[in-house]
């Protein structure tokens, strides 16, 4: 006697259905909750709540934090990423987890540092507070702390951008009698370009979906640093039609985003396997 | 004039050569994949660094690893075209071709202006505005010319630069090339792997084997009297090492080969020399020859190739090593009914056999 073969059709089409059926279970997890929020808000509420001041301002902070945030990780976070990608020193490892730790970091954990660091009695926030800057509380520590929690994303996309562009590139363009800083303007930062944006657009949802740290850090001050993601948690309990709109209009603008990303040709995390497919 | 003298240890792989190259003439660097040709073009543009070391043009160093110099690839005259051209995708063709141009100091407008009489003058210039993906293969070589000798070089690189070609591109784009570089006023280095190629192209040859230079010389010393396994392969003669056993006071010279003794009838003086004999003056016999032929080999056949165009010759490889080849017609191959694994004689006269140091 045999037992029955794994090539057995009654077994192989059980195996389908389970495959199949898991898979289901779980696209039917994550679609629901979103359809819900869509079944809850119709549109004519949400165009009236947009125009709602505790809407209103919690968008517009939203926007102009987030945007800061994004503005900044591209200052600091370019050079950065850049001597990742080409120098090896020592220390490097060290600097890498350190770079990666706001991703696993609880966001809390990262306000409360924050807060150990630039708070008032903080380390440096003493120091600067002689000055007359304060950082929590404020409009700057919402940004502040959506940086912290955002940047690494983009130096590890702008790293993985600027490690692909070919030796060959570069190597054409000293022949060319280009110094380093003009081969970085005109050769690879723009070759890295898509790379550097998906990594700015990752960073931007990433800062604007922010709550943990800039509540610890920030707090929940209306107009100054109740961003979206604060405001939806604070109407949950007043007013779920506030809570709802702000909700529905994150999921919009994260959806908008990554569907102009994949337009671009670039997967939410393609930028992140971007060295592996150098060349 | 340029010179090199280059030593470089990669991987298992060591390069030792000393090359020279004059203005106004082409060097071809010649040789088997891995030979180290393209490791000495990117030693000369400074891409690489040599362990040991002098680099010298025009009376600039650029390179002496004794006091310690080494200029960057930015700071020799040079102009390079990679193998695969290496065009800046993100650039347009008159971009690309003005890059070294902007890179040096010249304003947008000016490096333009002169980037477009460059692509005129490789009639190029409706390309301009194209983007190296949009263009073929002959243009995108043209471009990466036109880009390298933007900046009127000193000494131009070219690594194969034909390679990336398909053959009917490759016919017309090489006597194009032949014409520019003759008419270039710079020195010109040129790797290759194809024999064609460099007897084309090279006013001097330089085989190189195993990061050595094997021969250097100019077409017709490389025709006529090969001095590697390599090249006498390439053009197509059968090349044995000689040491010499006896002269005899009539002028014949007995030599000792691989193959066994070989007399020849007008030998260089030395003790070590090459024997080179031209396949088509071998005559195959299944019987031991009689008459005039003093050198007769046996062998096996080991292969059988018809020669294009027409098949009308056959080349007939005989075993065992080193290989020893014969070129008959194909009648006479028929005749004595060759196949693959027949023994036959091998005879050739000693006046069809050039002996040279």
């Amino acid at each position: 006697m045999t037992r029955p073969s794994w090539r057995h059709p009654a077994r192989e089409a059980l195996c389908r259905l389970i495959v199949l059926g898991l898979a289901a279970v779980l696209a039917a997890l994550l679609a629901l909750p979103l359809l819900s929020l869509l079944v809850r808000v119709p549109i004519a509420t949400l165009l009236a709540e947009v125009g709602e001041p505790p809407v209103r301002e919690a968008l517009w902070l939203s926007l102009r934090t987030s945007l800061a945030a994004t503005a900044l990780a591209a200052l600091l976070g370019l050079p950065m990423a850049h001597l990742l990608a080409t120098r090896r020193f020592p220390g490097k490892a060290a600097l890498e987890v350190l770079l990666d730790l706001p991703l696993v970091l609880p966001p809390t954990v990262a306000g409360f540092a924050l807060l150990m660091a630039f708070g008032r009695a903080g380390l440096v926030g003493r120091a600067l507070s002689v000055m007359g800057i304060s950082l929590p509380f404020t409009t700057a520590g919402a940004v502040l702390a959506q940086l912290f929690m955002s940047v690494p994303l983009f130096i590890v996309a702008a790293r993985a951008g600027l490690t692909a562009v070919s030796s060959r590139y570069l190597d054409a363009a000293a022949t060319l009698r280009a110094s380093r800083a003009y081969t970085f303007w005109r050769v690879r930062l723009p070759l890295a370009l898509p790379n550097i944006v998906a990594g700015l657009g990752l960073c931007w949802a990433r800062a604007l979906g922010e709550f943990g740290a800039t509540i610890t850090f920030a707090g929940n001050l209306a107009g100054r640093t109740r961003t979206m993601p604060l405001a939806v948690y604070l109407e949950l309990q007043q007013n779920l039609g506030a809570a709802a709109t702000l909700s529905l209009l994150l999921v919009i603008m994260a959806s908008v985003l990554l569907v102009a990303m994949r337009q671009a040709g670039l997967g939410l995390f393609a930028p992140l396997h971007a060295a592996r497919r150098a060349d | 004039m340029l010179r090199a003298e280059l030593t470089k240890q990669l991987g298992g792989f060591s390069l030792d050569c000393t090359i020279e190259a004059e203005p106004g003439r082409t060097l071809v660097l010649v040789g088997e994949s891995g030979s180290g040709k393209t490791t000495v073009l990117r030693l000369l543009a400074g891409l690489l660094q040599p362990d040991a070391g002098h680099i010298a043009s025009g009376g600039q160093v650029w390179c002496d690893t004794r006091t310690g110099k080494l200029s960057p690839p930015e700071d020799r005259p040079i102009g390079y075209v990679p193998q695969d051209y290496a065009l800046f995708p993100h650039l347009s063709v008159l971009e690309n071709v003005a890059f070294g141009l902007r890179a040096t100091g010249a304003h947008r407008r000016e490096a333009h202006a002169q980037a477009r009489d460059v692509i005129r003058r490789f009639g190029i210039e409706a390309l301009a505005g194209r983007t190296p993906a949009q263009l073929s293969g002959g243009q995108q070589q043209r471009v990466a010319l036109a880009r390298a000798l933007a900046l009127e070089p000193e000494v131009l690189l070219l690594d194969e630069p034909l390679a990336a070609l398909d053959a009917e591109t490759r016919n017309t784009v090489r006597g194009e090339l032949r014409r520019l570089l003759a008419s270039l006023p710079c020195v010109t280095v040129f790797v290759t792997h194809a024999p064609l190629e460099a007897l084309v192209f090279g006013d001097r040859i330089a085989v190189l084997e195993h990061g050595r230079v094997a021969q250097v010389g100019d077409q017709m010393t490389l025709l006529r009297q090969p001095r590697s396994r390599y090249v006498a392969t390439l053009v197509g003669l059968n090349l044995l090492p000689g040491r010499v056993r006896a002269r005899d006071p009539g002028g014949a010279v007995t030599l000792e080969t691989p193959r066994g003794l070989i007399t020849v009838m007008d030998a260089a003086p030395g003790d070590q020399l090459f024997v080179a004999v031209s396949p088509e003056q071998v005559f195959l016999s299944l019987e031991p020859p009689e008459g005039s032929a003093r050198n007769v080999f046996v062998g096996a056949v080991e292969e059988l190739v018809p020669e294009p165009p027409f098949g009308d010759r056959i080349r007939v490889v005989l075993g065992p090593d080193p290989p020893f080849f014969v070129e008959i017609t194909a009648a006479a191959a028929r005749q004595l009914q060759l196949a693959v694994g027949r023994r036959v004689y091998a005879a050739f006269k000693a006046t069809s056999v050039a002996a040279y140091a």
